[in-house]
C-alpha cells in the first residue's frame, strides 16, 4: 500500500479510529494486523520474509542474553546476521553478484554462466533488515535487553508508518513507546496530520511533477534508450530536477510517516534537516537521510574504528562505509560509485577541515548560499550516478550535461505552465527551508488565526487535489525509496 | 478528540463541498460525447414515454442497430443503451439504473458482450469509456451499487469526480475548462430525439481490407473465443433480473464480414448451448445464418480488426431483428403502439417512419417517392400521410442539405395526380416548412389536403421562395 494512494486514505483513519477506541493492552495486536495488511496489499507472499526475520531475531535476542559464554552469544549474533543478511543478499544482490563475477570472469575470456533468479525485490527489505540487525547488535553490545513479547517485537519489526522506507528505527527508541500508554491529545495528533498534510503536498504536488520530466529525459527501457535523445541544458535541468525530487521525495515519505506515527502516539527520528542549505558535505550527511547515516555510523563506521585510529585508517573507513551505503541503495556498480564519490568527496573535506583554524567563521547569507550551491552541485552531480540506469548511461551525461541549448525544454513533459508552477515551487520550498533554519513555521502557524489557518489546510487539500501530479498519464508515482 | 472531530468535518465539508461545485459546474468535463449523450436520451426520453425494448451491447449495438427505424417498424419503443467496449458485467449494471426508471417488455442483448473481459483489467480507452459510462449515470445508490464492481478503490475519486480525474486541465487542457465556462453561460434545449445510436461508419470494406482477408485469412478464430467467469456469473444476475421484474430476454448477434472470422461454428455452439439450451431463450443469431447475397462487403466497417456495421448493414440487421422478434413467440407482451396517435407524434418524420407507416387506402400503399437528389440535397421522402382527420402530403430534407436559416423559405413543390371530386387531375401542390414536426435529422414541409384522392407523385422541386428561383 502506497501512502499516496485512496486506499490508505480509508485505511489510515479507520486505523487510528480502532486504535483510540481499543483498550492499550490489546493496541499491540491491532498495530500487527494493520502493519500486516498494509505490507501484504502489496505482496502477500512476502509477508513470510518479515515473519521469518522477526522469529529469528527474537529467538537470536534472547538467546544471546542467555548464553552463558562470548562465543555462543557470538553465534547467535552470526545466526542472526546471516539469516537477515543473508535473505537481503538472495533478493537484492545474488544476480548482481553473479553477473557481476561473470563479467570479471569474461574479461580473462573464461566461460561463467550462472543461474539468476530474478526476484522481484520485496519492497523495504533493506529498511527492516536493517532495522532488526540493530535489535541483536545491540544485544550483543549489552545496550539493550531483548524484549520478551514476542508480539510486540512483531509489531517493533513491521510497524507500517515506517516499514518500507523508514526511518530505521533503533529498538532502544521504538520498542518501549509500544508500551506507554497512549492518550489522544489534540496538540500531538494535530501536529501529525499536519507533517502528513505537507508530505503528501510536497510528494503529489511537487516532487511528482519533477518526475515527469526527469523519467523523460532517463528513460532507458528495452525497446530504446531515451537518454541518447538528449544533450546540454536537457539534461542539466532534469539532473537538477532529480536531486530536488529525490529530496522531496524522500522527506515527503518520511514526513508522513513520522506524521502517521505521531498521530497514534510514537515519535519516530527524524530523517532529513534541510540538506540542501548544508554548509559542507560533512554537514550534508548529518541532515540527509539520518536515520541510515546514524545506523552506518554506529554499526559500521565506529566499529572499523572511526577517526580514532589514525588518518589513514580514518579516511579508509569513510570509504568503507560510504561504498557500503552505496551498495545498501541498490545492487548495481553506478550505485557502489555514487557511494565512492561521496566517501571521496568526504576524505576531500577531511583535508579542508584540517586547515582550517579552531575559531568557528562568521556565517552570512551570500555565504550560505554559496555553500549551499557547493554542496548541491557536488551532491546533484554524484545523484547522476543515482539516477542513471547503467554505468554507460552516466558517463553519457557527464560527457554531454551543459548550460546549452534551452530550446526544447517545454518538450520533456511538462507543459509551460506547469514548468513554471514546479520551477517557483522549487524556490518556495528553498527559501522555506532557509526560513526553518531560523524559525519554527510550525509556531508561527499555530500562532495564526482559526479562519487563516483553516483557509491554508484546505487551500493544501485542494492544491493536493487539483494540482497534483497523478491520474491519467502519470505512470509510476511510488516513492523513490520503496525500490531499496 | 471531539473538537478535532469538529474541526476535520468541518474542513471536510469546504472540501468536498468544493469538489461537488466544480462536479456540477462541468468546467472539467469534456464536450458531450455518445455515451453521455445516450444516459441523457434514455432519461429525457423515459421522462417522456415509455420505453418497449430495451437493446444492451457494445459499440457493434449502436452502430449496428437502429432505434428509431426498429421502433417504426415494431410499433415499440426502443432504445439502444450500449456501451463502447462494453461486457456483460457493465450491461447489468447499466440495466439496474435503467430499470429504476423504466420499465420495458423485452430486452435484448448482443452477444458479443459475452466475452473473456474482466472488468479489473480493463485500461486505456476501455476504462475511459467505462469512467464516461459511470459519470453519465444518475442514480447514486446504483451507482454506489456498481463502483466496487467496476473499479478498483484506486479508481473511486476518479470515477466519482470528473474534476479530480481531469485534474490536469489545469495544467494541459485550459481551453476546455474556458470553453465549458462559455457553454455554462449558455442554455441549450436541446429537444431532438435521441434513441441510442451512434454512426460511426458510412463505407464499406475496400479492397485492401478484402484482399488482406484472402491473404492472412480470417481476423478472428471462432475456436479461441472464451467467455470469462466474470461474464458467466454477469449472464445469469442479468437473466436473474430480467425474470423477477418480469422482462422477457432475447439474444442476437450483431454479424462481422464472412471472411472476417472462421470457425464460428464453436462459438455458435457455446451460445447456443448457454442461451437457448441452458436458459431456454431465443437467440437470432445472423453471424451463424449469415446471407451472403445481402451482407455484402458495402455493409461492415472497412477495417481488419475490431468489425462494426456501415449505415447500410445496419439497416439491414435492424429489420432483420425487428422481423424475427415480432415473428418470435417471445414477442408477445411487446405492444404496438401503432394505434396510438400520440405514439405517431415521436416518430412522425423520423428515419424510416413513412417507410414503415405508409397511408393504405384500401390494399393499396400509396406513395412514395425516395432519396430525390437535387442539386446535392436529397429530399428523403415524399409522401402522404394519414393524421387524425386529414391527409397530409410531405417532405423531408436531410438538415444536412440546408441551412437553417434559410428553411423557411424554401418551399417544395409537388406535381401530382389527383381525383378532384370524382375527376382526375394534374396539379402543382406547395409543401411549406412544418414548425411543429421537427425530427431530429430533417426538416418537414407539408400541407394539409381535404377531399383529395391521390393517384401518383409526378415531380418534386425545391424552391426558395425569396429568391424566387427553382433549385430543380
Amino acid at each position: 500500500m502506497l501512502f499516496n494512494s485512496f486506499h490508505f486514505l480509508v485505511f489510515f483513519p479507520i486505523v487510528v479510529g480502532l486504535y483510540y477506541a481499543l483498550p492499550q493492552k490489546f493496541r499491540w495486536i491491532l498495530l500487527l494486523i494493520a502493519s500486516y495488511y498494509f505490507y501484504m496489499s502489496w505482496k502477500a507472499e512476502y509477508i513470510i520474509l518479515i515473519v521469518a526475520s522477526t522469529l529469528v531475531d527474537f529467538g537470536a535476542g534472547l538467546a544471546i542474553e542467555n548464553a552463558d559464554s562470548k562465543k555462543r552469544k557470538k553465534l547467535w549474533l552470526f545466526l542472526s546476521l546471516f539469516v537477515n543478511l543473508g535473505l537481503l543478499f538472495t533478493f537484492k544482490y545474488w544476480d548482481f553478484f553473479n553477473e557481476s563475477i561473470r563479467d570479471t570472469l569474461n574479461l580473462f575470456s573464461i566461460q561463467f554462466d550462472p543461474s539468476t533468479l530474478k526476484l522481484l525485490l520485496p519492497v523495504g527489505i533493506s529498511f527492516y533488515t536493517f532495522q532488526t540487525l540493530s535489535y541483536t547488535i545491540d544485544i550483543y553490545y549489552g545496550k539493550i535487553k531483548p524484549i520478551k513479547h514476542l508480539g510486540i517485537f512483531a509489531t517493533y519489526v513491521s510497524f507500517f508508518p515506517q516499514l518500507v522506507a523508514g526511518p530505521i528505527e533503533r529498538a532502544k527508541h521504538l520498542i518501549p513507546q509500544f508500551y506507554n500508554k497512549v492518550v489522544f491529545e489534540y496538540e500531538r495528533v494535530k501536529n501529525g496530520l499536519l507533517l502528513m498534510l505537507w508530505g503528501f503536498f510536497v510528494k503529489i504536488v511537487i516532487a511528482d511533477r519533477l518526475a515527469i520530466l526527469v523519467n523523460t529525459v532517463y528513460k532507458h527501457d528495452d525497446s530504446h534508450n531515451y537518454l541518447l535523445d538528449h544533450t546540454g541544458a536537457s539534461l542539466f535541468i532534469a539532473s537538477f530536477f532529480f536531486m530536488f525530487q529525490l529530496y522531496l521525495d524522500f522527506s515527503a515519505y518520511s514526513n508522513i510517516a513520522i506524521g502517521a506515527a505521531r498521530v497514534l502516539g510514537f515519535d519516530l527520528q527524524s530523517n532529513f534537516r534541510r540538506p540542501y542549505w548544508a554548509t559542507s558535505i560533512s554537514d550534508f550527511w548529518h541532515r540527509w537521510h539520518i536515520s541510515l547515516s546514524t545506523w552506518f555510523r554506529d554499526y559500521v563506521y565506529i566499529p572499523l574504528g572511526g577517526n580514532k585510529r589514525g588518518v589513514k585508517r580514518h579516511l579508509i573507513n569513510l570509504l568503507i562505509t560510504f561504498v557500503l551505503s552505496g551498495v545498501w541503495h541498490g545492487a548495481s556498480w553506478n550505485f557502489v560509485l555514487w557511494g565512492l564519490l561521496n566517501g571521496l568527496f568526504l576524505i576531500a573535506q577531511v583535508f579542508i577541515d584540517r586547515r582550517k583554524t579552531s575559531k568557528k567563521p562568521k556565517t552570512f547569507f551570500l555565504k550560505r548560499l554559496l555553500q549551499s550551491a557547493v554542496v548541491m552541485l557536488l551532491w546533484g552531480g554524484s545523484l547522476i550516478f543515482f539516477r542513471a540506469q547503467t554505468f554507460e548511461d552516466a558517463i553519457y551525461v557527464f560527457q554531454n550535461i551543459s548550460l546549452t541549448g534551452w530550446d526544447n525544454l517545454y518538450e520533456l513533459g511538462l507543459t509551460v505552465s506547469e514548468f513554471k508552477f514546479v520551477f517557483y515551487c522549487l524556490v518556495s520550498i528553498y527559501i522555506l527551508d532557509y526560513i526553518q533554519e531560523k524559525k519554527d513555521l510550525y509556531k508561527f502557524l499555530a500562532g495564526r488565526n482559526i479562519v487563516i489557518r483553516f483557509a491554508m489546510y484546505i487551500t493544501a487539500i485542494l492544491m493536493i487535489i487539483y494540482l497534483g501530479a497523478y491520474g491519467e498519464g502519470v505512470s509510476d508515482n511510488q516513492f523513490l525509496y520503496f525500490q531499496f | 478528540m471531539k473538537k478535532m472531530g469538529i474541526k476535520i468535518i468541518v474542513i471536510m465539508i469546504v472540501v468536498l463541498g468544493t469538489i461537488y461545485y466544480l462536479d456540477a459546474s462541468k468546467l472539467f468535463s469534456f464536450d458531450e460525447d455518445h455515451v453521455e449523450k445516450r444516459w441523457n436520451g434514455l432519461y429525457k426520453f423515459t421522462g417522456e414515454n415509455e420505453i418497449d425494448l430495451l437493446i444492451l451491447g457494445n459499440s457493434k449495438t449502436y452502430c449496428g442497430i437502429n432505434p428509431i427505424t426498429m421502433s417504426s417498424r415494431l410499433g415499440a419503443n426502443t432504445f439502444v443503451l450500449a456501451t463502447p467496449n462494453g461486457s456483460l458485467t457493465q450491461c447489468y449494471y447499466n440495466l439496474r439504473e435503467a430499470l429504476s426508471i423504466c420499465k420495458p417488455k423485452m430486452v435484448a442483448i448482443e452477444v458479443s458482450t459475452l466475452n473473456s473481459a474482466i472488468m479489473a483489467d480493463k485500461e486505456g480507452s476501455g476504462k475511459s469509456f467505462l469512467y464516461k459510462d459511470f459519470d453519465a449515470r444518475r442514480n447514486v445508490y446504483e451507482k454506489v451499487i456498481t463502483t466496487p464492481h467496476w473499479f478498483d478503490i484506486e479508481e473511486y475519486a476518479f470515477a466519482w469526480s470528473t474534476s479530480i480525474r481531469n485534474h490536469t486541465f489545469l495544467f494541459t487542457n485550459t481551453e476546455q475548462i474556458e470553453k465549458n465556462e462559455e457553454k455554462a453561460k449558455k442554455e441549450v434545449v436541446n429537444n431532438k430525439l435521441y434513441l441510442g445510436r451512434y454512426v460511426r461508419f458510412t463505407s464499406g470494406i475496400k479492397d485492401s481490407i478484402l484482399n488482406k482477408y484472402e491473404s492472412d485469412g480470417p481476423a478472428v478464430d471462432g475456436d479461441s473465443l472464451t467467455i470469462s467467469d466474470e461474464q458467466l456469473n454477469s449472464l445469469q444476475l442479468l437473466i436473474d433480473l430480467l425474470e423477477d421484474n418480469n422482462i422477457q430476454p432475447v439474444f442476437f448477434t450483431i454479424p462481422v464480414y464472412k471472411d472476417h472470422i472462421e470457425n464460428y461454428n464453436t462459438r455458435y455452439e457455446l451460445l447456443s448451448n448457454l442461451i437457448e439450451k441452458k436458459n431456454g431463450y431465443e437467440l437470432f443469431d445472423f453471424q451463424q445464418f449469415y446471407q451472403e447475397d445481402i451482407l455484402t462487403a458495402a455493409c461492415f466497417e472497412n477495417t481488419y480488426g475490431n468489425q462494426h456495421m456501415t449505415y447500410l448493414g445496419s439497416l439491414i440487421i435492424t429489420y432483420n431483428l425487428s422481423d424475427s422478434i415480432q415473428n418470435s413467440p417471445q414477442s408477445i407482451g411487446l405492444p404496438n403502439r401503432k394505434e396510438d396517435q400520440l405514439w405517431h407524434n415521436i416518430f412522425y418524420g423520423e428515419e424510416s417512419y413513412f417507410y414503415n407507416n405508409p397511408m393504405i387506402i384500401g390494399n393499396k400503399v400509396l406513395f412514395v417517392q425516395n432519396d430525390i437528389v437535387i442539386d446535392n440535397c436529397t429530399i428523403k421522402e415524399v409522401g402522404i400521410v394519414q393524421e387524425e382527420k386529414v391527409k397530409i402530403i410531405m417532405a423531408k430534407i436531410p438538415k444536412s442539405c440546408i441551412l437553417k436559416s434559410e428553411k423557411e423559405d424554401l418551399q417544395v413543390q409537388v406535381i401530382v395526380d389527383v381525383k378532384l371530386k370524382g375527376k382526375p387531375q394534374r396539379i402543382q401542390v406547395n409543401l411549406n416548412y412544418n414548425k411543429y414536426h421537427k425530427p431530429s435529422e430533417y426538416y418537414i414541409y407539408s400541407i394539409p389536403a381535404k377531399d383529395i384522392e391521390f393517384i401518383k407523385i409526378l415531380q418534386t422541386k425545391v424552391v426558395n421562395t425569396k429568391l424566387s428561383v427553382p433549385t430543380n
